[in-house]
């Protein structure tokens, strides 16, 4: 690019769940989007398949990265398509109980299940959801279903972003974890991004935004890429959307934090605890729908946790058990007899996202005795799951997984109390705008994503708005 | 003989020591330097933050020199985590993720020379993808 830097109407950071519906939004209006992604675009031929190649490229820190405390490991996407690349693609609208904290936190009157039933219409439309065929349920799932009815529980199945997994031919969803060999799972590069592309908007993949200003009439970026080294660009807006971590973190060193004493602040991760359960008869968990099933029990609701039916791949499970050497070798060499369901906490004790004095993230975040009282009635009933269906062993979860990573510049009308107005604007900024997980302002306790879609639909509404104006 | 862009011969003779002790193996199964997947350590290690690289540099240079059954303390200690206080549980958690977390991505990612381990833990996970390959998203 050189002296003749292109000027962009605006530029989107994060070529993820956010940044692709936002920039599919910008550039069906016709305006002019470049998307900076940090990390690497794959195709469906493509995507690392070995665990090892998974973990390193699709995700930042080489494959997880740990709180303070180091008992909560942090799972976050850095790849074209983002979250939607490795995630389980289980999309569910909010409940009442989540849009009515957010709204009595935020102060924020869109969000109700009215205000956002059309933008919830517009996400789903833009995928094709599908609930799991029943007949493909495999024994992990049935474990599941066996547990909640015999304690009582109520479960129901999940609803997924895709279009043909073809379980007839065997295909076992576990793989589309490091990125969907046949396109099936919705993500964004086959979806929504896709059509952003096809709209005109420019995308840089491994291309990683250290700074961000606003300008006299505008905003610069800092971006520093694989072959080009450092590059400024130049656009009419900014759109934020690196995710709740990266985009706290990339304000927090562009030396947001004086202006925005919240930034950073409000960090929640719904985190998760993994149980395994060994039983006599091959569970074979990996094999077909990874997950069919959620609870969905008012009173886990009530009581703050959810229960998913999930597995993971052979390195994520290793790194589960306990112990090392012939003991635990012993129990890998069991792994078709594990079954494996997870408790998933609604956190209300907030976490922050920091950066130190060279520039590195650090997480802080902690469950609190309220989180520790959710966590662990969660895994009362995980226990009474498995020993009513004929476990042998039980191998309880005891390091918290974070996947849902939200908060950071949590949205509200007031900015002694949030950093993102209503309008999706920092407060006291004229052109930089922040969409994605990072503008919750609290843990709503359920799957984020179809949300993140919804608000930034809604968000990439008002950006051509103001743009327009 | 294996060779690394980011550890040294003796912290690779560490990784070997550690490994063996996580996965000594058995009359099914490879220990970890039978697997060979050592072999592919850079394959993480390219994209792992420099701190933590540091820190595995560290330890596996700690455990060249110290004698096995030291080592195996070491990791015995860091598996009691739990009754650590504060600091010190972190660090124990650390070291415990942080090695068994190179040992196990290695071994079970399958990447080594020897018999295939997803086949003798009977991981069998497919996608049968279609012929065609596809173009750019
Ligand atoms: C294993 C896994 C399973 C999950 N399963 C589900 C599920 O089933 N259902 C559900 O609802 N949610 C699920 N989630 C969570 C969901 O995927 C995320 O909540 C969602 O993708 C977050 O969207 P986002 O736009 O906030 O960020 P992301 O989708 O993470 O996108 C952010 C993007 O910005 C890029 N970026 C960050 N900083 C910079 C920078 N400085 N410069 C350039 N680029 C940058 C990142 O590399 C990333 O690609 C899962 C997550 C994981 C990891």
């Amino acid at each position: 690019m050189g002296n003749e830097a292109k000027t962009y109407d605006a530029i989107i950071v994060g070529a993820g769940t956010s940044g692709s519906c936002v920039a599919s939004a910008l550039s069906a209006a016709g305006l002019r989007c470049l998307i900076l992604e940090a990390g690497k675009r794959f195709a469906r031929d493509t995507y690392p398949r070995a665990e090892l190649d998974a973990n390193s490229q699709l995700y930042w820190g080489g494959g997880i990265e740990l709180n303070t405390d180091a008992d909560i490991g942090f799972l976050r996407a850095r790849v074209v398509g983002g979250g939607s690349i490795v995630n389980q693609a289980l999309m569910d609208r909010f409940d009442d109980v989540a849009l009515d904290s957010w709204r009595q936190r935020s102060g924020v009157p869109f969000f109700t299940g009215e205000a956002m039933a059309p933008w919830y219409d517009k996400a789903e439309s833009e995928l094709c959801l599908q609930y799991i065929p029943t007949e493909y349920r495999n024994r992990n799932a049935q474990i599941f279903a066996e547990g909640f009815a015999a304690n009582g529980y109520v479960c129901a199945p999940l609803r997924r972003a895709q279009r043909d997994c073809r379980f007839q031919d065997g295909n076992d969803c576990i793989v589309c974890l490091s990125g969907c060999p046949i396109d099936s799972k919705q993500s964004m590069p086959v979806t929504v991004l896709r059509r952003a592309l096809e709209a005109g908007a420019e995308l840089r993949a491994e291309t990683e935004v250290l700074q961000v200003a606003e300008v006299d009439g505008g905003v610069t970026v800092t971006a520093r890429s694989a072959g080009n080294g450092e590059e400024t660009y130049r656009a009419g807006a900014l759109v934020l959307a690196g995710g709740a971590i990266g985009t706290s973190s990339l304000l927090l060193r562009s030396g947001f934090a004086a202006r925005l004493p919240l930034l950073g602040r409000n960090f929640y991760s719904h985190p998760q605890y993994m149980h395994l359960a060994v039983y006599d008869d091959p569970v074979d968990a990996h094999k077909g729908p990874m997950q069919s099933l959620k609870s969905a029990d008012p009173n886990f609701r009530r009581y703050g946790f959810k229960l998913e039916n999930v597995y993971a791949p052979p390195v994520a499970i290793a790194m589960l058990l306990p112990g090392f050497g012939h003991a635990h070798l012993e129990r890998m060499r069991r792994l078709r007899q594990f079954a494996c369901i997870e408790v998933s906490v609604r956190d209300q004790n907030p976490g922050q996202v920091r950066v130190d004095g060279r520039g590195q993230t650090v997480l802080e975040k902690q469950l609190d005795g309220e989180d520790r009282a959710r966590r662990d009635r969660g895994f009362a009933a995980v226990r009474n799951i498995f020993l009513a269906t004929g476990a042998r062993e039980i191998v309880e979860g005891s390091f918290g997984i974070s996947l849902h990573l939200m908060g950071g510049c949590n949205m509200g009308t007031d900015p002694g109390t949030s950093v993102v107005s209503p309008e999706f604007k920092l407060h006291g900024c004229k052109r930089i705008y922040a969409t994605d997980g990072s503008i919750f302002p609290d843990a709503p306790g359920i799957n984020p994503a179809l949300t993140i879609m919804a608000l930034s639909w809604r968000a990439g509404e008002q950006i051509v708005k103001d743009l327009r104006a | 003989m294996t060779t690394s862009r980011w550890l040294s011969a003796g912290q690779l003779r560490g990784l070997r020591k550690v490994g063996d002790i996580v996965m000594p193996g058995n009359d099914e199964f490879p220990s970890f330097s039978q697997s060979g997947a050592i072999a592919h350590v850079d394959r993480m290690l390219d994209y792992v933050k420099d701190s933590d690289r540091d820190g595995l540099r560290l330890v596996f240079g700690l455990f060249r020199v110290l004698p096995g059954p030291a080592v195996r303390s070491i990791l015995a200690l860091s598996e009691r985590h739990r009754w650590l206080p504060g600091p010190l549980g972190a660090a124990a958690r650390q070291i415990n993720l942080g090695v068994k977390g190179v040992v196990f991505t290695l071994y079970y990612s399958d990447v080594g020379s020897g018999r295939s381990i997803h086949e003798l833990i009977g991981y069998d996970a497919k996608v049968i993808a279609p012929a065609v390959p596809s173009g750019e998203v």
